[in-house]
């Protein structure tokens, strides 16, 4: 920056006062919307994982913390998480690889742009419990449409049971899910590659600079806000994952797709410890929180 | 800008209003106890019922009736039958104004433990106990209470197509499971059908049924042993396991049958790739519609087959399920009204005739007219004399989420017969209380 | 030279086809699923594709039957549901943009206390699972009486689709230069009004891309209407398909008739808004 006389610098003071206040009126509808419908049943969520839980709501007996150490010495927790993380980390990672694949293909010029920019969406259209129960059925082994094509192009001689072993459940879950949310990614991408001026490649290919190196250099420094604004959200939704495991697998085959939210929801719904449910739930989000932290602390102190 | 405020204020005020009132109400939660019981015998406008999908329009035909007699306006509230335990649930935990809930066999135990419902006993008349099927009743009684009234008499029968059978040289169904890997193995040799039989193993409640079913047909009659305590690992379980287990590695079972629930299942007899499977009541109306069904007319039902080891007949697990009141309804009386009503034998022929659902009423069974209408009931009754009813419990589901990991572990190929049961066995015996 | 370039842009469209192909291969099979008669989809030795189509899964849904009263079949209850999840998304996603956008501003470009910390605040608010939040919820909801009404759904969908519309926005805004601005503030604009004709025609991307998602995320929940919804004229898309089963499973054509209407109204949506926002754009301001 440039220096600034006093003068100015009063004057750049008064406008930070107003700025404030003008920001204040800005953000105020929003978060009284936010914090007006979720700070009660968040409260009352915590209450849940203090008190005893009856079906008639918290009694006042007391647990204090009993119920987060019933959770973190439960195996099937721990467990659960495992499977959390692993569906996390490797569907986020195809996803963000795929994602920015196909938004610079979009980016490109060719004839029938905008109409693959429309149709890309198509897959993210698909309701959720619909893309379960599609991909359950194209997963079938016995007469699901993937073996039928596999066989059929002589890949594969016997069927091969795509839900039924666990190494290969929770990857099929997660094909089907980035089938499904693949198209966010792009979209997020897209909107940002359309941000960058044109004129910095140019004069990168000037400056005889490759395409891995334009990408690199140009590209993703560019993307950063948007690749973590996405990761963000993608992060909280898939450690939250649920309707897909709950419409495919219901966690089995033997518990390789038991994800920890759909564990919350058998506790809650299934065994009726309510207490139980909520504290997992609390758990998963101190565990999003820090991991949101972590993104941001990484991607902006290589931005600045 | 004056606008942004005004808008912003109006927004402010409707929320604070909003915490405000919930505020207060939830505070006065406590006050709804006092009023259930002095209401008890007043006559409420309506009721409200809460009705899996299935059940609606017979439901749809007794309300008209109840409506007409008591002059109390009957709510339905229709959902798929898989969203009704979550909706009951949340219903109940929120001082809820619905009245009767879907009870299914497995859940009584649990939801009494959990105060959800009420019992009906102290309203059932002796008359109405008597003409009930007794395996329906028991099921739903615990603790000497009956929690809901049955209103379908569920089991798992064997389903086969005798067309099949037939060309295959067989004039009968498999009386043993022995028999039945011999027929398989016939049929799939002539190219007939591609497996013998396909089993719903997908880690869910599918599993645990059809385990129970198996374990029976083997002999085991019972989940504990003499001195109450878990009987999960017995010589006989490990037979069947090991048959269970045999049939999918040696091909007479669907590899895919890991992964199929019970619609699944039936979908392979359906389309004529497999021979024989096991299921509830509601396949014989899949199974003969011509829209759904390559095999229509070509179905039989009958008895779960025995096993020639251990000299056994059949055996088979019972299901189903009915309505319970909610423990806060304000109008017991009148919601057993309606219950009541559900079970008399005309609404049975009803629900018999729109979801071939299977009367809870003894009387039906030997009712002329109805066995003329329905003739595959002769060949259902005799099933209900070789029942394992699935254990009553407290922790059911962490019970059934226990024996579907470890039968689905020997099932894959991860584990062996013994340390499936074994491991159960111990897992049981350390969680969950019989 | 010139033959690379050929071969690149051969390889430019092999790609694309690619990518359309694995797009729309899986949406293929969800119509040939819906129109298949049903004892095709689950024979082991059938073709791929069924011999015989059919399109009465779409005619039970659409043909009509017009009685107010009574038990209402699946099929209805899906075309009330699409009239219904129609109102909640639009509602969700118009008062979330109007509402974020502002917001997002605020956030990306102006100086004031508190600025991450609120807005890791509105975000962490949402960290709780649904599972978690929803009895209370519901709970809350009961004692208002606000249960089974559409409104408390688009308050509740609000809610969680807010701060996702505020965080992409902010980030969005983050990546358009600030001399635009500052331009335009030099010619005596206010800030809003700098915003408002400088900042937003060039977003369009942005905002379609907020618009899908938020839009996307009211038509997809289903927990929450599950609970809070108990009428069969106040049931939303992804609860009315779940209807197409019954206590032993699914009946999976209906469930794909279901998904192919589903999917067919927010793309459509979707294009129309895009090719809405891309005459605004060329109309509007032209970016750099």
């Amino acid at each position: 920056m440039f220096r600034l006389r006093k003068k100015e610098a009063d004057m750049i003071k008064k406008i930070e006062v107003s700025e404030a206040r003008f920001a204040h009126k800005l953000i105020a509808p929003s978060m009284v919307l936010i914090f007006g419908l979720v700070l009660l049943p968040l409260l009352y969520a915590v209450y849940m994982t203090l008190f005893k839980v009856g079906v008639s709501g918290p009694t006042s007996e007391f647990l204090g913390l009993k119920q987060y150490i019933r959770v973190v010495t439960d195996r099937s927790f721990w467990s659960s998480l495992r499977v959390t993380v692993y569906f996390t980390v490797v569907s986020l990672a195809l996803q963000t690889v795929l994602g920015i694949a196909v938004a610079l293909l979009l980016n490109l010029e060719f004839r029938g742009r905008g109409f693959m920019r429309g149709i890309i969406l198509a897959p993210w259209a698909v309701p959720t419990i619909v893309n379960a129960q599609l991909w359950g059925w194209i997963y079938n082994a016995s007469y699901g449409v993937l073996n039928k094509i596999l066989i059929k192009l002589g890949m594969i001689s016997k069927p091969i049971i795509w839900l039924g072993t666990s190494s290969l459940a929770i990857n099929s879950v997660i094909a089907a899910d980035t089938w499904r949310m693949t198209p966010l990614y792009v979209l997020m991408f897209l909107s940002g590659l359309q941000t960058i001026n044109g004129e910095l490649y140019e004069a990168a290919k000037v400056d005889g600079a490759g395409a891995w190196r334009r990408f690199c250099h140009i590209t993703l420094p560019l993307l950063k806000p948007i690749i973590l604004v996405v990761l963000v959200l993608r992060t909280m939704q898939a450690l939250r994952v649920f309707e897909i495991i709950y419409q495919l697998t219901q966690g089995g085959p033997n518990n390789s797709t038991m994800v920890v939210s759909f564990y919350a929801y058998f506790k809650t719904f299934s065994s009726l410890d309510f207490g139980y449910g909520s504290t997992i739930g609390m758990l998963i989000a101190v565990i999003t929180i820090i991991i949101t932290l972590v993104y941001k602390k990484v991607l902006e102190d290589k931005e600045v | 800008m004056i606008k942004l405020k005004r808008l912003l204020s109006a927004l402010l005020c409707v929320c604070l209003v909003l915490i405000g009132i919930a505020g207060c109400s939830s505070g006065s939660g406590d006050a709804k106890e006092e009023k259930t019981e002095e209401a008890d015998s007043e006559k409420p406008e309506s009721i409200q019922v809460m009705v899996g999908s299935d059940h609606a329009p017979y439901h749809e035909v007794v309300a008209e009736r109840y409506e007409e007699k008591y002059g109390i306006k009957v709510e339905l509230i229709v959902d798929a039958y898989d969203n009704q335990r979550n909706k009951a649930v949340a219903a109940a935990t929120s001082g809820a104004t619905e009245d009767i809930v879907v009870v299914d066999s497995c859940w009584p135990t649990e939801f009494a433990n959990a105060g959800i419902l009420a019992p009906i006993t102290p309203y059932m008349s002796d008359e109405l106990i008597e003409s009930l099927v007794p395996v329906a009743l028991e099921q739903a009684t615990v603790d000497g209470e009956v929690w809901y009234m049955p209103t379908v008499n569920e089991t798992k029968w064997l389903y086969y197509n005798k067309a099949k059978l037939q060309e295959a040289g067989y004039d009968h169904a498999p009386a043993t499971w022995e028999e039945l890997e011999e027929m398989s193995r016939t049929m799939i040799d002539k190219n007939l059908v591609k497996y013998g039989i396909s089993w719903g193993a997908a880690q869910a409640e599918g599993l645990t049924c059809d385990w129970a079913v198996l374990m029976n047909s083997f002999g085991e009659d019972s989940w504990f042993d003499e001195s109450g305590k878990w009987n999960l690992n017995s010589e006989k379980a490990k037979v069947a396991l090991d048959f269970f287990v045999g049939t999918i590695k040696n091909g007479i079972a669907d590899p895919a049958s890991i992964t199929y629930d019970d619609r699944q299942v039936l979908n392979t007899l359906a389309a004529g790739d497999v021979a024989f499977v096991l299921n509830w009541s509601f396949a014989w109306a899949v199974l003969n519609n011509p829209d759904e069904s390559s095999v229509s007319g070509n179905v039989a039902i009958g008895c779960v087959p025995g096993s020639e080891k251990y000299g056994t007949v059949s055996g088979s697990t019972t299901g189903g399920g009915g309505y319970g009141i909610l423990a806060n309804s304000d109008a017991k009386e009148w919601a057993y009204k309606y219950l009541e009503m559900i079970v008399e034998p005309e609404f049975m022929v009803e629900a018999l005739e729109i979801t071939n659902n299977m009367p809870v009423t003894a009387e039906t069974y030997v009712d002329e007219e109805v066995l003329k209408e329905y003739p595959h009931l002769e060949d259902c009754f005799p099933q209900y004399e070789y029942e394992l009813v699935r254990p009553l419990l407290v922790q059911y589901n962490d019970w059934s989420l226990l024996v579907q990991q470890n039968l689905h572990s020997a099932l894959s190929g991860a584990s062996t017969v013994d340390e499936a049961l074994d491991n159960l066995q111990k897992q049981a015996e350390s969680q969950i209380t019989p | 030279m010139r033959t690379k370039r050929k071969i690149l842009a051969v390889l430019k469209y092999v790609a694309v086809f690619l990518v359309f192909l694995c797009t729309v291969l899986p949406i293929f099979w969800m119509f040939v699923c819906s129109i298949s008669k049903t004892k095709y989809l689950i024979s082991m030795d059938s073709p791929i594709l069924p011999l015989e189509i059919t399109f009465e899964r779409y005619e039970s849904i659409f043909a009509v039957r017009t009685s107010e009263l009574g038990v209402k079949t699946a099929g209805e209850v899906f075309r009330i549901a699409t009239k219904n999840s129609l109102i909640v998304a639009v509602l969700t996603t118009a008062i979330s943009l109007a509402v974020g956008t502002l917001a997002a501003y605020a956030f990306a470009r102006l100086r004031f206390k508190k600025k991450d910390a609120l807005l890791s605040f509105s975000l962490f608010a949402q960290m709780l699972p649904a599972i978690a939040l929803i009895i209370p919820m519901f709970f809350i909801f009961k004692k208002l009486e606000m249960n089974d009404r559409l409104i408390t759904l688009v308050l509740v969908y609000i809610s969680f689709v807010l701060p996702y519309v505020i965080w992409v926005l902010n980030g969005y805004f983050k990546t358009i230069p600030k001399d635009l601005e500052d331009a335009a503030r030099i010619d005596g604009c206010s800030r809003l009004r700098a915003f408002v004709q400088v900042v937003v025609p060039i977003s369009g991307p942005g905002f379609v891309a907020v618009g899908v998602l938020a839009f996307l995320m009211s038509w997809d929940e289903f927990m929450y209407s599950l609970l809070l919804i108990t009428s069969q004229t106040n049931k939303t898309i992804p609860v009315a398909i779940s209807e197409f089963s019954s206590q032993f499973g699914v009946d999976y054509g209906m469930m794909m008739t279901g998904g192919c209407i589903a999917t067919v109204i927010p793309l459509a949506l979707a294009l129309i808004f895009q090719k809405w926002i891309s005459m605004g754009l060329t109309s509007g301001a032209v970016k750099e």
